[in-house]
């Protein structure tokens, strides 16, 4: 054989083979963030060896995107560049603007074609998950895991003074009762805060969202992504009631307190009570020396506050095969076993509700009552703030706040700034969406 | 970065014009020039001209083009409290760390310039904070202004005296993210300092001993005149660092409380990447530039003329 056709037989050996492979296996990319600490990452490149190894006709790889506002980057970046990958699990509050942008794919199709209705598809996962991922009609985006704020509490401090540990505040009348009681003072110095909240961008609208919705109140339209109600009662008594904390009965520190500071401070035995996210549950669990235990977040009208966490979405732009492999790996990832395991090395609860209903759950549970608290309190939890210009309408809320942490404006004169600033963001949305009328 | 031009080759500005060479030499100039040319035009010159395009147009939101809107970006831009909060911090920022972190440098150098026990280490010491990255020494700082639990917290604790929460309170807040910028500068300049204060020749001291100068009279005729070129150096690098260097805001406080900490660049990242407003960051990007380039501009031309080079 002469020399030019043998390297012609190699070449094309070289080509059947590349093409068989891609025939076997339909191969697709999933980013993914790690919000807390690095050991999820090898947890979630388990996961994908144990999906591969299910699903011989998928390969798929698990790409390592930072953290939530860095996978926003990297995915709007990859859509941009028409190099979509083919799942993404995203901040739930970010798909919104997805869905704005006519970026992701409406799931309904995709879940019909299982011979399951829409409907069905969704009471698969807690009602308190529908809002963030049904929304304008359709299904968007399927809810990966999820946490709440939760309040934690000093056991020992709680017995010092008197309080019962096995009975914490549940109402905001008991709640500032005890922050009173909890607080030391020495001379003018305050040695220990009865309360800390943390106040950083992001957490901050998080714990306002959670006090306005224990007061009646959520300061955003889920239907529509245009609309908030920063200075309306339920936010005015919200915001007063922080303030008097931190003015009038000076148990909570002034200023801004990072969320790091606060939960340092609670290993410290310097605030007594905190409210962190269930997200923070395991690392509180490892590193708090003495007694604590969690409670709900303490109501005024009625029991309410947030969720937080991160859903799955599927970019567009797609061929028919990679949409139909992510849409495998997306039912998957959110079944009731792997969403189960998920949730007990996370902390983070499981979405799909079947998950309880599994043995190992359920002796779980049964072990941390910690973690049972952070489910019972889903009953009560609504969905996440999210509106045209997320982060930037957030802020507007979160920088008045923060002037009243500060004690250099008043609540009422705070919250009508930032409902303005708010209005001034979302107008180009306005216009083109609720002010868009026949003419 | 470029060392300052060294005063040992005189008389290089003079003959190396285009002008004066013949055609074939200026060619092998150009192709000399060619690989730094490409570089800069691909990822200086033509970003730029991209920029200052698109702060014309509007923002593209997932599949909705941008469209052209004129002024609307920079009025919009005028009209924003934020942005003029932002550029006088910036301003606060930089009045306050960069003659401090230039006084300092020059001050540690002429210490460690002279015979003392132990230099080297102090030298070293000096010069760490410049060796860790922003992100570490932010790190180490969160801790130290901690409140309650922080080191100056513990320190003012044995004297009784109350905790503060400085990073959390708009007053102090700037000014204690300052301190941090100043605390990894200084140790940075100081290197250049002490390379030039090493260049001056003992034989002008040895003079100005004899005609009885004190030390005060010599660092003001002699060492500080000689100093010029190597501040002028050092203080157009304070100045850029002062409008580039936000990751410690990053770490410390994310631009708050009540954006008391958020300076230009840490603005534009947040225009840019947290909101995807394209439209003003790039409107905010140009703004920058411009304020850089001019006061680069002011100071080569004031600065330049008053130094000294031999």
């Amino acid at each position: 054989m002469r020399p030019l056709s043998k390297v012609a037989l190699a070449t094309a050996f070289a080509l059947s083979l590349g093409l068989g492979s891609a025939e076997a296996a339909t191969e697709i990319e999933m980013f993914f963030p790690v919000p807390v600490e690095g050991k999820l990452a090898k947890e979630m490149q388990n996961l994908m060896e144990r999906f591969n190894a299910a699903h011989p006709d998928i390969k798929a790889k698990a790409v390592y995107t930072g953290s939530y506002d860095e996978t926003n980057l990297k995915t709007h970046a990859a859509i941009k560049a028409g190099r979509p990958p083919a799942a993404v699990i995203m901040s739930a509050n970010f798909v919104l603007e997805y869905q704005i942008g006519d970026e992701i794919e409406a799931l309904d199709p995709l879940v019909q074609a299982d011979g399951e209705t829409s409907d069905g598809f969704m009471n698969r996962f807690w009602p308190a998950l529908h809002g963030n991922a049904r929304f304008a009609g359709k299904i968007w985006a399927v809810p990966f895991h999820n946490s709440t704020p939760l309040l934690y509490y000093n056991t020992d401090h709680f017995k010092e003074v008197g309080l019962d540990p096995a009975n914490p505040p549940k109402t905001w009348a008991e709640w500032s009762d005890a922050a009173k009681k909890l607080t030391k003072r020495d001379g003018d110095k305050t040695v220990r805060w009865g309360l800390m909240l943390p106040s950083n961008y992001d957490y901050l609208g998080w714990i306002m969202t959670a006090l306005d919705m224990s007061n009646g109140g959520q300061y955003y339209n889920t239907e529509y992504g245009g609309e908030v109600y920063y200075d309306q009662p339920s936010m005015r008594g919200a915001l007063t009631f922080v303030d008097n904390l931190i003015h009038r009965d000076k148990v909570m520190p002034e200023g801004v307190t990072d969320g790091k500071v606060v939960s340092t401070a609670f290993f410290a035995g310097e605030a007594s009570m905190v409210s962190l996210s269930t997200g923070s549950l395991s690392f509180i669990r490892e590193n708090m020396k003495q007694g604590n235990a969690v409670a709900f977040v303490p109501a005024n009208i009625r029991n309410g506050r947030a969720i937080g966490g991160a859903s799955l979405l599927m970019p567009k732009g797609l061929t028919a095969e990679q949409k139909k492999a992510s849409w495998t790996l997306i039912n998957w990832l959110t079944s009731p076993e792997i969403s189960g395991h998920w949730s007990r090395f996370t902390g983070y609860f499981a979405p799909n509700k079947a998950a309880y209903d599994l043995p190992e759950m359920k002796t779980f549970l049964a072990e941390n009552p910690d973690a049972k608290v952070a489910v019972d309190q889903l009953a009560y939890a609504r969905s996440w703030f999210a509106t045209y210009s997320t982060v930037a309408v957030r802020k507007a809320l979160e920088d008045e706040v923060q002037a009243v942490l500060s004690g250099k404006k008043k609540p009422l004169e705070a919250l009508k700034a930032a409902q303005a600033k708010a209005e001034e963001i979302m107008a180009p949305y306005v216009a083109a969406t609720a002010m868009n009328l026949p003419k | 970065m470029r060392a300052p031009s060294r005063s040992d080759t005189p008389g290089t500005g003079r003959s190396v014009g285009p002008v004066g060479l013949p055609r074939r030499r200026t060619v092998e100039a150009w192709l000399l020039l060619l690989p730094s040319v490409v570089l800069f035009a691909a990822f200086t010159h033509m970003p730029f001209v991209r920029t200052f395009v698109d702060a014309f147009w509007s923002t593209p939101k997932g599949k909705r083009p941008s469209h052209f809107v004129g002024l609307d970006n920079w009025s919009d831009l005028a009209h924003d409290p934020i942005f003029w909060k932002v550029l006088v911090n910036n301003t606060w920022y930089a009045l306050g760390t960069i003659p401090l972190s230039v006084g300092i440098a020059l001050l540690m150098a002429l210490w460690v310039n002279g015979t003392i026990p132990g230099r080297g280490l102090l030298r070293m010491a000096y010069f760490t904070p410049t060796v860790l990255p922003m992100i570490a020494v932010a790190d180490i700082w969160l801790f130290f202004y901690t409140p309650d639990y922080g080191l100056f917290d513990q320190i003012r604790g044995l004297f009784g005296l109350a905790a503060t929460n400085r990073l959390g309170e708009p007053s102090s807040a700037l000014v204690a993210v300052m301190v941090v910028a100043v605390w990894k500068e200084a140790g940075f300049f100081m290197i250049f300092y002490l390379a030039a204060l090493q260049q001056i020749p003992p034989d002008l001291r040895d003079a100005a001993a004899i005609e009885g100068a004190s030390r005060f009279a010599f660092f003001r005729r002699v060492t500080w005149p000689l100093l010029m070129p190597v501040t002028l150096f050092v203080l157009v690098n304070a100045v850029i660092n002062a409008f580039r260097t936000v990751d410690h805001i990053f770490m410390m406080t994310g631009g708050g409380p009540d954006n008391a900490t958020n300076l230009l660049l840490f603005r534009l990242y947040e225009l840019g990447f947290k909101f995807w407003d394209q439209g003003q960051a790039s409107a905010l990007t140009v703004v920058l530039i411009a304020v850089l380039s001019t006061l680069a501009l002011v100071q080569f031309l004031l600065a330049g003329r008053r130094v000294h080079y031999r």
